[in-house]
């Protein structure tokens, strides 16, 4: 479908882009580009439609060369993403859509027809969503309508730079659920480029990893696992697969908000901080966040009387552990040592708290809760 | 000076010089309108050229920045001997005069405008001429509009000077008022001024309001 044959760039300030790209990008299928920021992936999919023109090498679609065809009308036949959005605020949710189809002359009642189909297929509500303005929408809802404007002309071909990684968390996941399923659907051939390799793995057919302008590897998401062709490829899905998935550590275990008092506190205080914010223990912290030890109700309850204590008298050492410590590690010392928590450090300085619910929570993949929804912590 | 006077005095120049006031607003309100209109057909279209080649964007805007630093006065002065006296000296004077807000917001209003808004319309396929068109016009209008709304009222200000090059205007009336040493009529001239200008700025706040499009006052 796709086809680059020895493609090149060099910029005019003499930085070498792409070097010898030799890539073919087959029909229907979803391929990512992905690769650390300056590798090439953008320049190489913003060249598929001649936003970037190579400076050697040549690409075709369908045995086409795109340089033998008119940029406006190619860019018209090849749906557009990028992260930033880019809806066109005096337009409505409809007129944006209906760009496109617009500049292609189609009928009225054929556009009508198509933006009320396409809202329907990512769950917008036509009579709700078609007069509204993008700046009266969400985030996620923005970029579901940036992806359906992207495909109300029909291309056969999607270009999609980095669409959801401006997105809240919760927004990126369920569009990159809905573009696996719409894939489904419309068998298009799209273009993904991402940074994410969680999100590369779980939605492409195929897997293009750049580096200094060269694909390194292109392979389906199991192979890369499987086989990783050289030490970088296996340290670039590594890295990545360490922060979520497959080996949890600390920090995926634990809870960020931390109900923290310093160590030259009063016992009074540390009561009424326990009460105030519900909980029975509470993190000790030096002057500059350092990590001391743990304070419990039961010994600030048990040292009460005595009015001079301060909480550097009754401090519970349990040892910390860093964030990158492994789940099973983690599992061990909750069961040999019964803690109620175990703080998270990095160097000295505390960054979480693995308490037996957040570390449920963190290997159920769900969202870590701050101890107390309500407030922003502490200090 | 007996202020009760004075006012009586006012509201008979008023009365008996109306036809000589009359004249003198419409020829007012000509030299200001044609001026404006040739300052917005010259400057939109040369912001809109600076705004895709900014390297010329600072020497046009100096330049249009300096017109506009010449005593107003001496400007008129200035074009006498190579355009003598009349209608098109005042008419350039005032154009040369409006250039500037008009030009500085199209070039501002212009490259304001979200790149991204661009980026998206030409990675789908729009023309420049439609991008210029559909989006950027759109989105700059309001700045736009702005620039005009401020040239606008400057110029009403500053066509009382058309006088001194004989292009009549209200300027005639406050000059007579002056040289005859009579108060009453330097208000007769200067009020009307004061109110045309203050009325075109109204209207022209109006439009500015009606041409900031929909969905971005929506912002919530």
């Amino acid at each position: 479908m796709i086809t680059f044959e020895h493609v090149s760039k060099k910029f005019a300030d003499g930085t070498e882009a792409l070097k010898d790209i030799n890539l073919h990008i087959e029909q229907g299928e979803l391929l990512t580009l992905i690769g650390p920021s300056g590798c090439g992936k953008t320049t190489t999919m913003k060249m598929i439609n001649r936003l970037i023109e190579p400076s050697g090498g040549q690409i075709s679609i369908d045995g086409k060369p795109i340089s033998d065809q008119d940029p406006v009308e190619l860019r018209r036949s090849i749906g557009y993403v990028i992260q930033q959005i880019g809806l066109l605020p005096h337009m409505t949710i409809a007129e944006n859509i209906a760009l496109i189809p617009k500049l292609k002359k189609w009928d009225k009642s054929k556009i009508d027809k198509r933006v009320d189909e396409m809202l329907n297929l990512v769950g917008l509500e036509p009579s709700v969503f078609r007069s509204r303005y993008p700046l009266e929408l969400s985030g996620g809802q923005q970029q579901r309508v940036g992806v359906i404007r992207a495909l109300a002309a029909e291309p056969p071909i999607i270009l999609m730079d980095e669409p959801f990684s401006a997105l809240d968390p919760i927004s990126r996941e369920q569009l990159q659920d809905e573009l696996v399923k719409l894939q489904k659907e419309i068998q298009k051939t799209i273009v993904f480029v991402t940074h994410d390799m969680d999100e590369a793995m779980k939605i492409a057919d195929r897997i293009a990893i750049m580096k200094d302008g060269e694909i390194l590897q292109l392979d389906t998401p199991d192979r890369l696992l499987r086989h990783p062709k050289n030490e970088f490829v296996r340290n670039f899905i590594g890295d990545e697969r360490m922060a979520k998935g497959q080996a949890p550590t600390a920090v995926d275990l634990m809870i960020q908000k931390v109900a923290t008092v310093k160590e030259s506190r009063g016992l009074a205080e540390a009561f009424r901080l326990m009460k105030s914010e519900r909980v029975d223990s509470l993190a000790v912290t030096g002057p500059e966040q350092e990590y001391k030890g743990v304070v419990t109700l039961d010994q600030v309850q048990k040292h009460y009387e005595g009015d001079t204590k301060r909480i550097v008298d009754v401090i519970e050492i349990i040892e910390p552990i860093q964030r990158n410590t492994l789940y099973p590690e983690i599992a061990k010392r909750f069961a040999e040592k019964q803690p109620i928590s175990i703080p998270v450090v990095e160097g000295e300085k505390l960054t979480g708290l693995v308490t037996r619910s957040s570390m449920m929570r963190g290997l159920a993949g769900l969202e870590q809760l701050g101890y107390k929804e309500e407030e922003p912590l502490n200090e | 000076m007996n202020e009760e006077n004075f006012f009586v005095l006012f509201i008979e120049t008023m009365q008996n010089r109306w036809d000589d006031i009359f004249v003198a607003l419409q020829e007012h309100l000509f030299l200001s309108f044609i001026s404006i209109v040739i300052a917005i057909l010259i400057s939109v279209p040369l912001g809109i050229f600076i705004s895709r080649r900014k390297k010329l964007a600072e020497p046009f805007i100096a330049v249009a920045a300096i017109f506009q630093t010449v005593p107003s006065l001496a400007l008129f002065g200035f074009l006498i001997p190579f355009l003598g006296i009349g209608n098109i000296t005042a008419i350039i004077a005032l154009t040369v005069y409006a250039l500037l807000p008009i030009l500085r917001n199209t070039y501002t209003g212009i490259t304001s405008v979200d790149q991204s808004s661009i980026e998206a319309g030409r990675g789908m396929g729009m023309t420049s001429m439609q991008i210029l068109m559909k989006i950027e016009v759109p989105l700059s209008l309001p700045v736009i509009m702005a620039g005009v709304r401020t040239a606008t009222v400057l110029t009403i200000g500053v066509a009382t000077l058309a006088t001194f090059v004989g292009a009549g205007g209200l300027g005639d009336i406050i000059y007579r008022g002056l040289t005859s040493n009579k108060d009453e009529l330097v208000l007769a001239g200067a009020l009307p001024a004061t109110i045309l200008a203050l009325g075109f700025d109204l209207i022209l706040k109006l439009l500015e309001n009606a041409a900031t499009p929909k969905g971005v006052k929506a912002k919530k």
